[in-house]
């Protein structure tokens, strides 16, 4: 029985496009109708191009609108990519062989799949290179819908920074430039996007890891020092232990469900375990599910969100805001895509250091909040 | 079909529509991602008019294999589980995906028994755009409607559900027909129950929404004889003759109400009357009607001045004159500032 009530995880079009628009420099055209074109434009608040095809191009053919938006936009742009839509993927429009040679070209219809497979199909196409003499790694993992992007580049830099190790290509929040002058070596904010570019040194997401991973950098790149991170890593690693044992002394753990891509969500169980002994009654995860010691369950339309939720209620949620609205009795902590009804300005991370104690932070604040409105 | 290139999806026009009928399941026949788009399109415009229900939107969730195949058995499916909930009505919404393999969704819906199953032809953009979307699906769940007895109440026709101004609009019409004494019987369609869509043909008088649905109201008017206007109160003197042909349509005297309202009018132009004479720069959309502008300019006697100070007219046009008021309190703000 097909049940996808209200879909909750954008599509493989969107994917394709959110990683193109990370790379400033290049111009990328959906080539397709204004309704594809609305959804991303207003998410990613990035400029974009759209051929707003017609039923009259599908029926006389849109190669030559095509074409024409590519080549206004190769003046303005570096480089020119092309995401093509349902329709005219549908019909089989030769769109690749019409187009020059140079241009990025990714066929990724929505009905491919959902954004990571967009996503990882755009990268593939990416003209990024390693050049010997760029210093430092590239971050990978950063797309512009993630909450966490602008936080996780912030935090990954500046613990890298602490050990002595140099940014290079950030992907895929960068400029074309420097992406054809990426490291050999990358580190992961988000494995669940990795690009596939640089030789994998670990992640950054949880302390552990991120500690795992500098010690991976100091044995392959020189004047990589751990002091500055060792240090820091046990003075915020105690404040969190001493407000987590706080909270416990008068409240018991709490009841988690966890909703967004895999990686996060298994971060976030493992966090949560550690540091408050919660009870995981399941991660929800909008992407493929990994291995994990935890429940785990696709949870990519509301039904699957409500049946999870139903079978198991927690007293906490991690999520987005459809997960908030699903179950308002929760504690909320914001930390998936879409984040409505709520302001948030600030770069949050969810990598390194401070990603973690943001994390706690959020969770030990949201719990206590829910506390307080349940007391009065 | 009269869209532009660049007005959106006849599936979000629909949707505006169909998730307007709370007991009712819309079901796109597309894939998932068509059904993202426009779920998270209505949640965040849901958030911003504090609307905190959720629209319910099942997606046939048609991938590679439907499209080489096709996706009827998808629909089949997915109309089974949705009849498991025992709607009020299932609307059926096509994408441009379903549009191109060519599937027969009116065979599959004719085969559900047990509850209406409307299909609405939107097509995607092979079916035009927005608006088109927004005929389509009311001329449809029009197919629900029934005669009637016309009592003396209007019924009023494709109000503007994504639009913040929906609840203001809606009780500003409310109240200009108040003032003649005149109720509204039926929104059709907002936060309506699929049963109440059966007194469509019972009204006296329907009022759209705007001119561009005019072949709604032709429809109306030959299904059901009931006659129509084609827009909601625009400008002030608009306003005035809004009065005058409801009350002409349906025999109740208007120069009270139409003398009660110049007064209030009257009181809102003094109350605005900084504005008088200033130099103004007006920026409005291509469509917005020249007697709504020339009307403003002469009342308040402003010079149109290149750079003279940069004043917005909204789109929509404001409804009535609360509306139009609304809208010189924002001017007078701007010039003060």
């Amino acid at each position: 029985m097909r049940d996808c009530r209200n879909a909750l995880w954008p599509c493989a079009m969107t994917g394709a496009v959110t990683c193109f628009t990370g790379i400033r420099g290049i111009g990328t055209i959906i080539h397709g109708p204004s309704g594809c074109y609305f959804f991303p434009a207003t998410v990613l608040h990035r400029r974009l191009y759209c051929t707003f095809l017609i039923e009259e191009d599908i029926i006389f053919g849109a190669e030559a609108r095509l074409l024409e938006l590519v080549e206004r936009l190769r003046e303005e742009y570096e480089a020119v990519a092309v995401v093509n839509t349902c329709t005219p993927a549908i019909t089989g429009e030769e769109i690749r062989t019409c187009l020059p040679g140079e241009i990025l070209m990714v066929d990724s219809p929505g009905f491919i799949g959902n954004f990571e497979e967009g996503y990882h199909a755009a990268c593939r196409t990416l003209p990024a290179r390693i050049d010997p003499e760029t210093a430092g790694v590239n971050l990978d993992g950063l797309q512009l819908l993630d909450p966490f992007c602008a936080g996780n580049a912030l935090e990954a830099q500046r613990v890298l920074a602490a050990a002595g190790v140099g940014v290079a290509a950030r992907f895929c929040d960068e400029t074309l430039g420097g992406m054809r002058h990426s490291s050999g070596y990358s580190v992961h904010t988000n494995p669940d996007l990795s690009s596939g570019f640089g030789r994998s040194m670990g992640t950054l997401l949880g302390i552990a890891e991120t500690g795992e991973t500098l010690k991976r950098l100091e044995k392959t790149l020189d004047g990589v020092d751990l002091e500055a991170f060792e240090y820091d890593m046990e003075t915020v690693g105690s404040a969190i232990e001493t407000s987590c044992e706080k909270f416990l002394m008068r409240h018991d753990p709490p009841v988690v469900a966890i909703f967004s891509g895999f990686s996060y969500a298994d971060f976030a169980a493992r966090m949560l375990k550690h540091y408050l002994d919660a009870s995981v009654t399941i991660l929800g995860v909008r992407n493929a599910p990994g291995n994990s010691r935890f429940r785990t369950a696709e949870a990519s339309s509301l039904s699957a969100v409500q049946d999870l939720i139903a079978a198991d209620p927690p007293d906490l949620l991690l999520g987005s805001s459809f997960e908030r609205m699903a179950c308002p009795d929760a504690a909320f902590v914001p930390f998936t895509y879409p984040l409505r009804g709520m302001v948030r300005l600030k770069a949050r991370p969810l990598v390194g250091i401070q990603g973690i104690a943001g994390l706690m932070e959020d969770v030990l604040n949201a719990c206590l909040d829910h506390q307080d409105s349940l007391n009065t | 079909m009269i869209s532009s290139r660049t007005e959106g999806c006849t599936l979000t026009g629909a949707l505006s529509v169909t998730t307007s009928v709370q007991d009712a399941i819309t079901v796109i026949h597309g894939p998932d991602g068509c059904a993202h788009h426009n779920f998270s399109l209505l949640h965040a415009l849901h958030f911003d008019n504090d609307q905190l229900n959720l629209p319910s939107i099942l997606s046939s969730s048609l991938k590679e294999q439907e499209i080489i195949f096709g996706g009827e058995f998808a629909l089949e499916e997915t109309l089974s589980g949705a009849m498991g909930e025992s709607p009020g009505a299932i609307f059926v919404l096509t994408s441009c995906v379903a549009a191109a393999i060519g599937d027969d969704v009116r065979a599959v819906c004719n085969e559900i028994r047990g509850c209406p199953v409307v299909v609405i032809p939107t097509g995607g953009f092979l079916g035009g755009g927005f608006s088109d979307g927004v005929r389509s699906a009311l001329i449809a769940l029009s197919e629900l409607g029934k005669g009637g007895d016309p009592n003396g109440t209007v019924t009023l026709v494709g109000e503007k559900n994504l639009e913040y101004e929906a609840e203001a609009n809606y009780r500003e019409v409310q109240r200009l027909l108040g003032l003649l004494g005149v109720k509204v019987r039926l929104r059709f369609v907002r936060n309506i129950a699929v049963s109440e869509i059966a007194q469509l043909g019972s009204s006296s008088l329907n009022i759209l929404r705007e001119e561009s649905l005019a072949d709604v109201g032709d429809l109306l008017k030959d299904r059901f004889g009931t006659p129509y206007l084609p827009s909601f109160p625009l400008g002030f003197e608009g306003t005035l003759t809004f009065l005058s042909q409801v009350g002409d349509a349906l025999n109740t005297g208007s120069d009270r109400a139409i003398s009660m309202e110049l007064e209030r009018q009257k009181g809102i132009i003094d109350q605005f009357s900084e504005l008088r004479g200033r130099a103004v720069n007006i920026c409005h959309s291509d469509h917005m009607p020249a007697p709504f502008l020339s009307e403003l300019l002469e009342l308040f006697d402003l010079q149109v001045k290149e750079r003279g100070q940069i004043l917005t007219l909204p789109d929509p046009i404001p409804v009535g004159t609360s509306g139009l008021s609304r809208m010189l309190s924002r001017w007078q703000r701007v010039l003060h500032a």
